[in-house]
C-alpha cells in the first residue's frame, strides 16, 4: 500500500495544468510527441495528397490535369513536405519525443521547454511553407532547389524565398531537437544504464541526432546565400561575378547526404526493436549494429559530391567520394544481417509490427542494391535524372523509413492508448501497402532505364512509358488505400479496441514496465538497469518493486529527475524539471513574425521582432531550475 | 593495464582512426581542388607527393587506432556479452569492464572500414594525373 | 547501490560531473562552429574558382590591425574563466569584476570593427563580386556572434546581481565557454580573411 502512497504523491507533483491551456504550455514530452505525431499526419496526408496528383497527372501520357507550372510547385512541395514535414518530424518528433525518455528511465527530457519550442516552432514552419501554396507562389524549383534555376533572375517573386526562410526556420526546430536528444541520452540515463547497455533505439536517435545538428548548418548557410543573392544583391552563386553555381549544390548536399540517413537511421531504431520483440530474443552482435548506427551517418558526412557525378568534377576529387560510397554501406548490411540472424535463430511471431519490418528488409535491401549502383560513375551518368533515380530514393524512403514507422504506429499502439489494436485488419493493411508501394515504385526502374526523365509534368505517346505509368499510378491509388485503412484501423481501436495491459508483447525495453498510457512521471521508481534488455531483467524488475515499497529512489519532493555521468552512467545528482511554461509559444510566435517580416523585406521590422525575441529569452531564463550541490 | 589507463587507451581507439579520415578526407580534397582550379593551378601543387604524404600520415595514425582498440579488446576479454533468450544471465557483467569492451569491439571494427576507404581514395588520387572531368 | 542514500538523495562525496547546462552550451557552440566551417569551406572554394583573389577592384584586406585585435580579444577569454572559477568558490564581487573586466574589452572590440566595417563598405560592396559577398557575410557573422556574447555578458551581470545560485554558477560557466569558443572562431576567422593578401 505504500507504493500506492507514492505513486499518489508523484501524480500530484507532475500534474498538467487543464484544458487546452494545459496543452499550449505543456513541456511533458509525451504530450509534445502527440502534438508533433496530429500534426504530422496532416501534413503527411497534404504530402501523399500532391503525390497522388502528380501520379493521376502521369497516368497516361499528354494529359492536362496539371500545368507545368503547378506540376513544378507540386513536386517541389511533395519533396520538402514528405522530408522536413513528415519524416522528420514522426520519426525525431512523435518517436523519438514519446519513447526516448521512456527507453533510458528518464522522466522528461534534458531541455523539457526547449523541446515544446521544437513543437512550435515545428508548426510555425509548417504554415509558413504552406501559406506559399495557398498563396500560389510555392516553391517549384525542386526540393533541392539548384542555381540558377532558383535565382532572381530565373526564378522572381517570392516562391524561392519561401524556400530559403521556411528550411531555415524549419531548421531551428530540428536543431534545437537533435541538441535536446543529445544531451537527455548523454546525461538523463538512469544510473547504471552505461553505453553498452543503452537500447540499440537510443543508438540510433543519437546518430541521427548528431547528424542532423551537423548538416543543418550547411544548409542554413546555403539558403543564406541564396537568400543574399536574390534580395541583396551578392554573388555567391553567380558565376559572371566570381561566383559558382556548384557551390550551391556542394552545400546543398553536404546537408542532404546526412540528411537521408537521418531519414531512415531513426527508422532503423525502431526497427531493432520491434524485432526483439517478436523474436523474444537478443540482437545478434549487439555492440556491431550499435556502432553501425552511428558510422552510417559518420561515413555520410564524407559521400555528397555523389550526388554530382554528372556536374563534371575532375576524377580526382570524385574519388573520395566513391570510395567513401563505396564503404558506407558496410554497416547498413552489417545491420541487415544482425536482424535476418536475429529473425532466424529467434521464435518470430509475425504479428503486424513484425510483417513491416520484414516488408522494410526487403525494400531497403533492393534500394540499397540499386544505390550501390550509383557508385559507378558511368552507370550514375547514365541514370541520373531519370525516373531510376526516383525508384532508388523511394525504394529506401518508404521501404525504409516508412515501413518501419508504420510498424512502429502497430508496436506502441498499445503503450500510448491503453488499448490493443485489430490484428486482422493490421496485417491486411500491411499486404495491401506491401503490394502498392511495389506496384507504384518497381516500374520507375524500368522506365527509368528506358530514359523518361524526372520532374517532367507530362510525357509523350509512343515512348512506350504508358503501361508502366500506368500501373505506377494504380499502385499509388493501393497504396493509399493500405494507408487508410491502416489509419481507420488505430482510430477504430482507439475506441474499440480491448484494453492493453503494460507489457502485450513482452518487449525488452523500459517503457513495457510502466502502465499503458504511462503516468505523467512516467517512472515511479527510478529504475536499476544491468542491461540493454530491461524488462527482461526479471531480477531488478523485483528489486525495483521492493524499493518503491520502501520509497528509495521514487524522488518525489519535486519536479526531480536524477542525472548520471555520460559514458558509464553513475549516479551524479538530482535536477528540477521546469513545468508547464507560457514561454516556448510565445518565444516561437516571435520567431514566426522575424520570419514573415524578412520575408516581406521589412528588415527593421524584423529587428524589432528580433528584439521581442530577446525579450522572450529573458523571461524565459527569469525561472531558475533548482540544481543540488553537485 | 589500469582502468585509467585503458580508458585513455580506449579512446584514443575510438576517436583517432574517424579523425583521422576526416582530416584525409577534407584535406585531401581541398588538394585535388586547389591542383585542378584556376585558382588554385599557379600554385604548382604536386597532388601525387601531397596525397600520398597524407595517405602516409593518416594510415599511421589509424593503425594506432586500432592497435589501441585491439589492446582494449583483449585486456577486457573475460568481461564478454551473453547473448540468447531473455533472462539467461550471462548479460549482465561489470562496469566499466564491459563499457571498455563494448567500444573495443565497436572501434576495432569500424577502424578497418576507415582504413579501407582511406586506401581507395588515397591511392587513387595519388595515381591520377591530369585534371579530367569525370 | 551503496552511492544512493533511501530517499534518492545524493551524498556529497559524489564526483562532479558536466552539467546539463554546459552540455547545452555545448551542442548550441558545436552548431555554430560548423556554420562557421561551411562559410569558410565557401570562402576557399570560391578562392579556388577565381583566378585572382581579391578580384581586380576590390582591395585587399588589411592584416596586422585585424590580427593583434582579434589577439586582445582572444585575451578575455582569461577573465571570463577566471570568473566562473571565482563563482565556483563563492567569491561574488571577484566574479563580476571580471565579466565587467571582460565586457569593457569585448565591447571596445565590437565598437571598433562596426566603426571598420561600415568604412570598409565605402571602398567595396559585398554586391561588387563573390570574393566581397564572402568576405562581409563571414566578418558580418563573427561580430553579430561577438555581439550576442557580450549581450550573454550583460544578462550574466545582471543575474549576478542577485547573488549566487548553483543555476548561475553553472551560467557563468556555459557563457565563458561560449566566449572561449566565440574568441578561437574570431581568431581563425580573421586569419581566412587576411590569407588574401598571401
Amino acid at each position: 500500500m505504500a507504493t500506492a502512497v507514492y505513486e499518489d504523491r508523484l501524480e500530484r507533483m507532475w500534474q498538467p495544468r487543464p484544458g487546452v491551456l494545459g496543452w499550449l504550455m505543456t513541456t511533458d514530452h509525451k504530450r509534445i510527441g502527440l502534438l508533433y505525431f496530429w500534426t504530422t499526419l496532416v501534413l503527411f496526408a497534404a504530402g501523399g495528397a500532391e503525390a497522388l496528383l502528380m501520379r493521376t497527372q502521369l497516368i497516361a501520357p499528354n494529359q492536362h490535369l496539371l500545368g507545368p507550372a503547378t506540376y513544378d510547385e507540386i513536386f517541389t512541395m511533395h519533396g520538402l513536405t514528405m522530408i522536413f514535414f513528415f519524416i522528420i518530424p514522426m520519426t525525431t518528433g512523435a518517436f523519438g519525443n514519446y519513447l526516448l525518455p521512456l527507453m533510458i528511465g528518464a522522466r522528461d527530457m534534458a531541455f523539457p521547454r526547449m523541446n515544446a519550442l521544437s513543437y512550435w516552432v515545428f508548426l510555425g514552419s509548417g504554415i509558413f511553407i504552406y501559406t506559399s501554396l495557398f498563396l500560389g507562389m510555392a516553391p517549384n524549383a525542386g526540393w533541392f532547389d539548384y542555381v540558377p534555376l532558383a535565382n532572381a533572375v530565373y526564378d522572381p517573386g517570392h516562391a524561392i524565398d519561401f524556400f530559403c526562410l521556411g528550411i531555415i526556420f524549419n531548421g531551428i526546430s530540428s536543431s534545437l531537437t537533435a541538441a535536446n536528444f543529445i544531451v537527455t541520452i548523454f546525461k538523463l540515463r538512469a544510473p547504471g544504464m552505461s553505453f553498452n547497455r543503452m537500447p540499440l533505439f537510443c543508438f540510433a536517435f543519437l546518430a541521427a541526432s548528431f547528424g542532423l545538428l551537423f548538416a543543418l548548418p550547411s544548409l542554413t548557410a546555403d539558403s543564406i546565400f541564396l537568400f543574399l543573392d536574390r534580395n541583396v544583391g551578392t554573388h555567391f552563386f553567380d558565376v559572371a561575378h566570381g561566383g559558382s553555381a556548384l557551390l550551391w549544390q556542394h552545400l546543398f548536399w553536404i546537408f542532404g547526404h546526412p540528411e537521408v540517413y537521418i531519414l531512415i537511421v531513426p527508422a532503423f531504431g525502431i526497427a531493432t526493436e520491434i524485432i526483439p520483440a517478436f523474436t523474444q530474443r537478443r540482437v545478434v552482435a549487439f555492440p556491431l549494429v550499435a556502432v553501425a548506427e552511428l558510422l552510417v551517418v559518420f561515413i555520410g558526412f564524407g559521400v555528397w559530391a555523389h550526388h554530382m557525378f554528372a556536374t563534371g568534377m575532375p576524377t580526382i576529387t570524385v574519388v573520395f567520394f566513391a570510395a567513401a560510397t563505396a564503404v558506407v554501406v558496410i554497416p547498413s548490411t552489417i545491420q541487415v544481417f544482425a536482424w535476418c540472424m536475429t529473425f532466424i535463430t529467434g521464435n518470430a511471431r509475425f504479428k503486424t509490427p513484425l510483417l513491416f519490418i520484414a516488408g522494410f528488409i526487403f525494400m531497403f535491401v533492393a534500394g540499397g542494391l540499386t544505390g550501390i549502383m550509383f557508385l559507378a560513375v558511368p552507370f550514375d551518368q547514365q541514370v541520373t535524372d531519370t525516373y531510376f533515380v526516383v525508384a532508388h530514393f523511394h525504394y529506401i524512403i518508404f521501404g525504409a523509413a516508412v515501413f518501419p514507422i508504420f510498424g512502429g504506429l502497430y508496436f506502441w499502439f498499445p503503450k500510448v492508448t491503453g488499448r490493443l489494436y485489430f490484428e486482422l485488419p493490421g496485417q491486411i493493411s500491411f499486404w495491401i501497402i506491401f503490394v502498392g508501394t511495389n506496384l507504384l515504385f518497381f516500374p520507375m526502374h524500368l522506365v527509368g532505364l528506358d530514359g523518361m526523365p524526372r520532374r517532367q509534368y507530362t510525357y509523350p505517346a509512343g515512348l512506350g512509358w504508358g503501361p508502366d505509368n500506368l500501373a505506377e499510378t494504380i499502385g499509388s491509388y493501393i497504396t493509399t488505400a493500405g494507408i487508410v485503412l491502416l489509419l481507420a484501423n488505430l482510430v477504430y481501436s482507439w475506441f474499440r479496441g480491448p484494453v492493453a495491459g503494460p507489457d502485450p508483447w513482452h518487449g525488452a525495453t523500459l517503457e513495457w514496465t510502466i502502465p499503458s498510457p504511462p503516468p505523467e512521471y512516467n517512472f515511479a521508481v527510478i529504475p536499476k538497469v544491468s542491461s540493454a534488455y530491461a524488462n527482461w531483467d526479471y531480477e531488478d524488475r523485483e528489486e525495483d518493486r521492493r524499493k518503491l515499497e520502501q520509497g528509495a529512489m521514487v524522488l518525489e519532493q519535486g519536479h526531480e529527475q536524477p542525472v548520471s555521468s555520460t559514458v558509464d552512467g553513475w549516479w551524479r545528482e538530482i535536477v528540477e524539471m521546469p513545468h508547464d511554461s507560457p514561454w516556448p509559444i510565445v518565444l516561437a510566435f516571435a520567431l514566426s513574425l522575424v520570419f514573415l517580416f524578412v520575408l516581406l523585406h521589412l528588415y527593421t521590422v524584423a529587428c524589432f521582432a528580433a528584439g521581442a525575441v530577446g525579450l522572450t529569452l529573458l523571461g524565459w531564463h527569469g525561472e531558475e531550475p533548482q540544481e543540488s550541490e553537485a | 593495464m589500469s582502468v585509467r589507463r585503458l580508458n585513455v587507451v580506449q579512446w584514443i581507439g575510438v576517436v583517432v582512426a574517424p579523425a583521422a579520415w576526416a582530416l584525409q578526407h577534407v584535406v585531401g580534397y581541398g588538394i585535388a581542388q586547389a591542383r585542378c582550379s584556376v585558382g588554385g593551378e599557379h600554385w604548382g601543387i604536386s597532388n601525387t607527393v601531397w596525397e600520398l604524404a597524407l595517405l602516409a600520415c593518416v594510415v599511421v595514425l589509424v593503425l594506432i587506432s586500432e592497435a589501441a582498440a585491439v589492446a582494449v579488446f583483449r585486456a577486457t576479454r573475460e568481461a564478454n556479452y551473453g547473448d540468447g533468450p531473455p533472462g539467461s544471465g550471462r548479460w549482465n557483467g561489470a562496469l566499466p569492464e564491459t563499457r571498455l569492451h563494448f567500444f573495443a569491439t565497436t572501434a576495432m571494427v569500424a577502424n578497418v572500414l576507415f582504413l579501407a576507404i582511406l586506401l581507395m581514395d588515397g591511392i587513387a588520387s595519388a595515381l591520377e594525373k591530369a585534371c579530367v572531368g569525370s | 547501490m551503496s552511492d544512493y542514500v533511501a530517499g534518492g538523495r545524493a551524498e556529497r562525496t559524489v564526483p562532479r560531473s558536466t552539467g546539463v547546462g554546459i552540455w547545452g552550451m555545448a551542442m548550441l557552440v558545436a552548431s555554430e562552429v560548423t556554420l562557421f566551417g561551411t562559410f569558410i569551406g565557401t570562402y576557399y572554394y570560391l578562392r579556388f574558382t577565381d583566378l585572382h583573389w581579391p578580384p581586380p577592384g576590390t582591395p585587399e584586406p588589411r592584416v596586422v590591425v585585424p590580427l593583434v585585435l582579434a589577439g586582445v580579444l582572444a585575451t578575455t577569454s582569461l577573465p571570463m574563466q577566471l570568473a566562473a572559477t571565482a563563482v565556483r568558490r563563492g567569491r561574488l564581487w571577484r566574479a563580476r569584476a571580471l565579466l565587467v573586466l571582460a565586457l569593457l574589452v569585448q565591447s571596445g572590440y565590437l565598437g571598433y570593427e562596426v566603426h571598420d566595417y561600415v568604412h570598409q563598405l565605402h571602398a567595396s560592396q559585398p554586391q561588387d563580386n563573390a570574393y566581397s559577398s564572402i568576405y562581409y557575410t563571414l566578418l558580418g557573422a563573427d561580430h553579430a556572434h561577438v555581439g550576442v556574447g557580450i549581450l550573454l555578458g550583460i544578462w550574466l551581470l545582471w543575474k549576478l546581481g542577485g547573488g549566487l545560485t548553483p543555476y548561475r554558477r553553472n551560467a557563468t560557466q556555459a557563457v565563458a565557454f561560449y566566449w572561449h569558443a566565440v574568441n578561437i572562431l574570431t581568431l581563425v576567422v580573421i586569419g581566412v580573411l587576411t590569407s588574401a593578401a598571401v
